[in-house]
């Protein structure tokens, strides 16, 4: 579920479409969450839908640490990809703002986190655009992208939390913020383990050709 | 699932995004047909959620089946449009059905005062076409449920001469009724991998 102060807005017929905040979001909030109207779909329940689903799936679903893919049910599912995001996840279930997003400004998040299978182009023209952006990406960034969210996290017990009643386990994050619990580094959550792989195609998700851009 | 020949194009900034067809598509096309994708809400779901959450979904993006549940299309097809002179209508088979040819650019709507409106819900209608009833009522099923089911029969019968990307969602005896499909009988089933009404209602 997507922070209600956001609207699908549409960019460029490279980027298409994409989620723009319509209020002032400051940092620390939980702007998106795994709520139990997502869809999470084992490989195999993928690959038993007719062909015709395939290419939604791809363009829309990212997978998960365990291989898995989540079909975002709402707006979420068309957040575009950052190399300098307002958004960066908190464990599996959280994505939360990692500095004061204004209004009109675009949502964005870390797509090197979220396990593509192939190399996607970036058009997010920031200063530390990496120019494209592929699912390993996390093995190289990890240590920066640990240090933005620890940095982050402080402010989340200081800002209204709108959507976070409707995770999966509300519990869990505020355990990683008051430090009852030690939050998992983003390394964690690259599907292929912590290493490097050359051969993509010995994942079984990394089969499926992603389209570049992201509506 | 809606059409693969369509995509999400904004409208204007009043309207928002609407489906766009991207292809000729012909009358008779059955251009949305439920699937095991979509969520059916209970009005408690929609309780649950933050106010503002339920009151967009409610007013944009689901419409109300006679069981009383709200429908929620899993893809685009939750952006059609409303239009008084839609060129896609609903029928009762579990489908909808292109009234007329849609032509590649142009916009996908469809009628929502025949897709479940309430007694006590309306909406001004922005577009002012001709035929633009201005305000959308409830009462306006009644009267114009005649006239929606006129414009189906008479394109039903072309439903088996044309193209049918999504036959693989209807039932065998839809199949046959409408003789669309070729080897109806040979056909595998679509895989309900989940009873995704239970999925919507299941709390963690």
């Amino acid at each position: 579920m997507i922070h209600p102060d956001t609207e699908l807005r549409f960019i460029s017929p490279e980027v298409g479409f994409g989620v723009f905040a319509t209020k002032p979001i400051p940092r620390g909030t939980v702007v998106w969450v795994l709520c139990r109207l997502d869809k999470v779909m084992s490989v195999a329940e993928v690959d038993a839908l007719p062909p015709a689903y395939q290419p939604i799936i791809e363009r829309y679903a990212y997978v998960d640490s365990h291989g898995d893919y989540v079909l975002c049910w709402d707006i979420g599912r068309n957040v575009n990809h950052s190399c300098d995001p307002t958004l960066m996840g908190v464990g599996h279930d959280f994505e939360m703002a990692v500095r004061d997003i204004q209004p009109g400004e675009e949502i964005t998040c870390e797509y090197g986190g979220l396990n593509l299978s192939g190399r996607l182009k970036c058009y997010c023209g920031s200063p530390q655009c990496r120019g494209s952006v592929s699912g390993d990406d996390v093995l190289h960034h990890w240590q920066a992208w640990d240090a933005r969210v620890a940095d982050s996290l402080k402010y989340a017990p200081q800002v209204v939390q709108p959507i976070l009643g409707y995770a999966r386990n509300p519990n869990q994050f505020w355990a990683w913020v008051h430090g009852t619990e030690q939050l998992p580094s983003n390394r964690e959550y690259h599907a292929g383990g912590t290493s490097i792989a050359d051969d993509v195609s010995s994942r079984p998700w990394a089969l499926r050709g992603r389209l570049a851009g992201g509506e | 699932m809606i059409h693969p020949r369509t995509e999400l194009r904004e409208v204007d900034p009043v309207i928002g995004c609407g489906v766009f067809a991207t292809a000729l598509i012909s009358k008779g096309t059955i251009v949305w047909a439920t699937d095991p994708l979509d969520r059916y809400l209970t009005p408690g779901d929609l309780k649950a959620m933050p106010a503002r959450v339920a009151r967009e979904l409610l007013l944009r993006h689901t419409w109300k089946t006679k069981e009383g549940l709200y429908a929620l299309a899993w893809d685009n097809s939750r952006f059609v449009n409303h239009s008084c002179t839609p060129n896609v209508l609903a029928t009762d088979l579990g489908f909808e059905i292109a009234v007329r040819d849609i032509l590649p650019g142009e916009e996908m709507t469809n009628d929502y005062a025949n897709l479940g409106l309430q007694r006590d819900e309306h909406f001004h209608c922005a577009r002012g076409e001709p035929g633009c009833r201005g305000e959308v009522h409830y009462p306006d099923a009644a009267r114009l449920q005649s006239h929606w089911a006129a414009q189906v029969a008479e394109v039903l019968p072309l439903a088996s001469t044309v193209a049918q990307p999504l036959d693989f969602l209807l039932s065998i005896d839809v199949r046959e009724r409408l003789k669309v499909g070729a080897k109806v009988r040979e056909r595998k089933r679509v895989p309900r991998f989940e009873p995704l009404r239970q999925a919507a209602l299941a709390i963690d």
